[in-house]
């Protein structure tokens, strides 16, 4: 590889590149893409300081002299702009009618217009949205052209599209809710209901127990034409809920009448006492199973505690 | 007034006239950015800028033709170059991003594809030499400085630079043998040959 001539070295570093040996090719694309990559057609935007130093009107038109006869530069060496972006494809059809439009004759463009009025008055027509008046022309028109047909199409009560059932021995159709599927509902009782406690756990929290809601129980926010049924039948199944609360409750009280007699059933339980052997006393039940006064009690705390003060 | 006159231009800008700093703006602003970017700056913009606020500020005691404007103009940027750098080296900056410098937004791919791949090619090759190599190259491509400007620049002997500009141009001449990138403008010179 021969090396470069003083010559040479001036040819390629001045712009001479075509000039040059041509195995020199190389460093001449180099240094050409060098002076695109980095060499900006227009100075950059003078900082505060300098600006008082030039004259912006002169400025200006220097700049648009040179944007207007420098050579285009590729795009690596200007600054990356944003293009702009293709057209939508709803802006393309827009244009298309537009032109298809402007491209009719005036008969066709007034005989469009009068076909598109006329849909829109028919449609207004059959939604029954047209003034009074004119509905009603529009009706007698209708009923005219076409024997048979129905036009009143003034909105009615029942606009809800619920089926109602007729039988009302049937179980009431209640589609739940979305809300109403996704969240437990709490069942609103009865005012039975509220005199009469549900059975429950003695440790447990009514308030955050989870009422398992009757399928078939219209809920409060239903707004169909099946309410009324629905709250009945929800009604009658709260009175049957009722009544068997209030069997076991009666069985409750009554074996709790059976515990009563026992005086050490009364006896506190924070200290646990021994067997107690009851000698002679026959008021005193014994307990042939070793069991203490405790379990005895706790036997009968679910069924004692249970009737409320309504009740009594 | 001719502006296309140097002798008057620069007598003007030395007393100040608005019109004759920007003549000189215009004309030799880009040449400094060009170098400036070519050699690693990353404010390039402003550092034209306060190249050329000092040489307006101290143009009154500047006596010479044209060339040696150019000399005394490319002088000050490479010392602001220094300066950049050195404040880099010492306090890494986060560069906030611009739209102007965000290579990733481009108006073709294909185009960006293939503008990039020269581009970095060529910076690839530039980076590749020793900073003195880059410095007289560079300051021959862009200021159409002569051997004897250049070595002016530096402070260093002509020799020197000659010596520089040989070797770096066999280096690039070396590395461009293997070029994966066969750029827009090899095509053009492979046209005109």
């Amino acid at each position: 590889m021969q090396r470069f001539t003083n010559d040479e070295i001036d040819a390629l570093l001045t712009q001479q590149t075509p000039s040059v040996r041509g195995g020199d090719a190389e460093v001449a694309s180099l240094i050409a893409d060098l002076r695109h990559a980095f060499h900006p057609t227009t100075p950059p935007a003078p900082t505060a300081e300098l600006a008082a130093y030039l004259d912006p009107t002169l400025l200006a038109a220097r700049l648009a002299d040179n944007a207007a006869t420098a050579p285009i530069p590729t795009p690596a060496a200007q600054p990356s702009v944003p293009t702009r972006s293709a057209p939508s494809q709803h802006t393309v059809r827009t244009r298309r009618l537009v032109v298809w439009l402007s491209g009719l004759g005036l008969a066709g463009q007034v005989g469009l217009g009068a076909t598109a009025a006329v849909a829109a008055v028919a449609g207004a027509g059959a939604a029954g949205a047209l003034p009074d008046p004119a509905q009603t022309v529009f009706n007698e028109v209708v009923a005219t052209l076409v024997p048979g047909a129905d036009t009143d199409t003034s909105p009615s009560d029942s606009s809800d599209d619920t089926p109602v059932l007729e039988d009302s021995s049937a179980p009431a159709l209640v589609t739940p809710t979305e809300d109403e599927t996704n969240k437990p509902h709490r069942h609103k009782p009865t005012p039975d209901e509220q005199n009469t406690p549900a059975k429950q756990h003695p440790d447990s929290d009514s308030e955050t127990q989870p009422v398992v809601r009757n399928p078939q129980a219209p809920s409060d926010d239903d707004d169909t034409g099946v309410e009324d049924e629905a709250e009945e039948q929800a009604e009658d199944q709260a009175q049957e809920q009722a009544d068997e609360m209030d069997d076991t409750r009666d069985a409750a009280e009554d074996q709790a009448d059976t515990t009563a007699d026992d005086p050490d059933a009364d006896a506190p339980t924070d200290t646990v006492d021994p067997p107690e052997t009851t000698g002679g006393d026959p008021s005193v039940v014994q307990n042939p199973d070793e069991t203490t006064a405790d379990d005895a009690l706790d036997s009968s705390v679910e069924m004692t505690a249970e009737p409320a003060a309504g009740d009594q | 007034m001719d502006p296309d006159d140097f002798g008057e231009v620069l007598t003007a800008a030395q007393s100040g006239t608005p019109w004759a700093c920007t003549e000189l703006w215009v004309r030799y602003a880009p040449r400094v950015t060009a170098f400036l970017r070519a050699r690693g700056s990353h404010e390039s913009e402003d550092l034209t800028s306060d190249v050329f606020l000092t040489v307006f500020k101290n143009l009154h005691a500047f006596c010479g033709d044209e060339s040696g404007f150019r000399a005394y103009l490319f002088t000050i940027a490479r010392r602001r170059l220094i300066d950049e750098l050195r404040r880099r080296s010492r306090r890494p900056t986060q560069d906030e991003w611009s739209e102007a410098a965000d290579t990733r937004r481009t108006s073709s791919a294909e185009d960006h594809a293939l503008d990039q791949a020269g581009t970095a090619w060529a910076r690839d090759m530039i980076d590749s030499l020793s900073p003195d190599q880059r410095d007289v190259l560079l300051l021959r491509i862009f200021g159409d400085l002569t051997v004897e400007q250049v070595a002016e620049v530096l402070g260093k002997p002509e020799g020197a630079v000659k010596a520089l500009q040989r070797r770096g141009l066999a280096a690039l001449r070396r590395k461009g043998a293997h070029n994966p990138y066969p750029s827009g403008p090899a095509e053009r010179w492979q046209g005109v040959r």
